[in-house]
C-alpha cells in the first residue's frame, strides 16, 4: 500500500473547506497561535472537550496528542485530519496509536487507527525547538533505516528506503517543513515492515527513566541518541548495510556523518547504564527479533565499545 | 560435537533465548515458546548470518525441528559431520 493510498494529503484549503458544522479543531497551546487564524472551526484544547456530534476532528500536535484522539475515534467514530506540530512519529500516517498505561508503554495497532487524511501546515516549523528538531529527524532515521532494512521488508520496502535516504541526505538535519513529509514517508515504511532494536530499547526504557526522574527522554530522543551506536555495531559486524548502499549507490560516508551528529556521547553514558541493566529485557523485545541483524546476548558488550 | 553444530547451538540458544542446559538437538518447534513467526524470521536472520544460507520463506515456515534445521543445510552443503 502506498502512503496516498491509505492516508490522504489534503491541502490547507481542502481542510479549510470542510462543513464547519461537523469540524472542530483540536490543538495545543503551545501551537494555537499558529492555528487560530488558519481555520474558522470551534478550538478545543483537549480530547475530552470534542463535541458528541462532532465528525471530523482536525487534530493539530505531537504524536502523543496525534495518538490519543485516534484512540478516542476508534471508539466514537469521528473522522481525523492529523496535522503534525513536530516531525519523528509519523503518528499521522502510523496504524499503531501509542498510550501509557499504568507507567507502561502500550500500543494497539490495526488499520482503523491510521487518519484517513493529513494535512501539512509548513509554518508549524517554525515553533519547533532546535532540539526537538534534532530528535525528529533522529526519530525518522530510525524509521527509515530499521524498516528499510528489516527482515520483513520487501524489494518494495527497501528501494523507497533507499530514496528517502538520498532525500534526507540531502536535506540535511535542519528546520525544513519538508521534514513532515519525509518523515511521515519513514513511518510508512517501518509501518510496512517493522521497526528493530533501537525501538526495542527505546519502548522498554522510555518508562524506567521517565520513572527515575529523566523526563526529557522522549522516544525521539531515545532514537536520536541510539542511531549512531546501533549503526556503527551493525555495519561493523554484518555486510547487510554494505550491500544495501552498494545496491542503491549510496554514500555511506554520508550516513555516518550524518548519524554521528546527532550523538551525544554524555547523553550515551547515561543510557548505556540502563541498556546494560535491562539488557535481558531488551533482546525478549519483539522488536529486537525483528532487527535487520540478530542480536544477540553477549551484543551488549558492543554497545559499551562504541565509548572506547 | 562439529564445528557447526556447536556454532548452530549457540545461535539456536540466543534465537530462542533459551539456557543452554535447556538446549538439545531432539527440540521441536511445539517445544519452544519461542519459536513462533518472530522466532521463525530470527531464524532466516541468524541462519544467513552464521551460515551464509538464506531460506526462503517456504522454507523457514516449513521448519519444525531443529533436526529439520539441520537437515535443510546439510542438503544445501553445509556440512554437520
Amino acid at each position: 500500500m502506498t502512503l496516498a493510498e491509505s492516508t490522504l494529503l489534503l491541502t490547507i484549503q481542502d481542510v479549510c473547506s470542510l462543513p464547519n458544522r461537523t469540524a472542530v479543531v483540536l490543538t495545543t497551546n503551545s501551537v494555537k497561535e499558529i492555528v487560530e487564524p488558519i481555520f474558522e472551526f470551534p478550538i478545543v484544547s483537549s480530547p475530552s472537550q470534542i463535541p458528541d456530534d462532532a465528525n471530523i476532528v482536525i487534530v493539530v500536535g505531537g504524536g502523543s496528542l496525534i495518538d490519543e484522539t485516534k484512540i478516542l475515534a476508534s471508539e466514537k467514530k469521528f473522522h481525523i485530519v492529523a496535522i503534525p506540530s513536530i516531525w519523528g512519529s509519523g503518528a499521522e500516517v502510523s496504524p499503531v496509536a501509542v498510550f501509557t498505561d499504568n507507567g507502561e508503554k502500550k500500543f494497539q495497532v490495526g488499520d482503523i487507527f491510521r487518519p484517513k487524511y493529513r494535512c501539512i501546515i509548513p509554518n508549524l516549523a517554525d515553533s519547533i525547538p532546535t532540539k526537538l528538531v534534532e530528535y525528529g529527524c533522529g526519530d525518522s532515521w530510525s524509521h527509515v533505516i530499521e524498516g528499510g532494512l528489516s527482515p520483513l521488508a520487501d524489494d518494495e520496502n527497501r528501494k523507497n528506503s533507499a530514496i528517502l535516504i538520498q532525500e534526507m541526505l540531502s536535506i540535511g538535519i535542519i528546520k525544513d517543513p519538508l521534514w513532515f513529509d519525509l518523515s511521515a514517508r519513514a513511518c510508512m515504511i517501518q509501518s510496512e515492515s517493522s521497526v528493530g532494536i533501537i525501538h526495542a530499547i527505546a519502548h522498554t526504557l522510555e518508562p524506567i527513566l521517565h520513572l527515575d526522574g529523566l523526563v526529557s527522554w522522549g522516544h525521539a530522543k531515545l532514537c536520536s541518541i541510539l542511531l549512531w551506536p546501533v549503526y556503527s555495531i551493525f555495519l561493523e559486524n554484518s555486510d547487510k548495510w554494505s550491500n544495501f548502499v552498494q545496491e542503491f549507490n549510496i554514500e555511506e560516508k554520508e550516513i555516518s556523518f550524518t548519524l554521528q551528529s546527532l550523538f551525544d556521547e554524555e547523553e550515551y553514558k547515561i543510557l548505556l547504564n540502563y541498556i546494560s541493566q535491562y539488557w535481558s529485557e531488551i533482546i525478549k523485545h519483539p522488536f529486537t527479533r525483528t532487527n535487520s541483524c540478530l542480536v544477540r546476548r553477549n551484543d551488549i558488550g558492543r554497545f559499551m565499545e562504541v565509548l572506547n | 560435537m562439529g564445528e557447526n553444530l556447536d556454532k548452530l547451538a549457540e545461535l539456536l540458544i540466543d534465537i530462542f533465548l533459551l539456557e543452554p542446559e535447556e538446549f538439545n538437538f531432539d527440540l521441536t518447534k511445539q517445544e519452544i515458546d519461542t519459536w513462533d513467526s518472530l522466532g521463525t524470521v530470527a531464524i532466516a536472520v541468524g541462519i544467513q548470518e552464521e551460515f551464509a544460507y538464506h531460506f526462503t520463506p517456504d522454507e523457514a515456515n516449513g521448519l519444525g525441528s531443529v533436526r529439520e534445521i539441520i537437515e535443510l543445510l546439510g542438503s544445501k552443503g553445509i556440512d554437520f559431520g
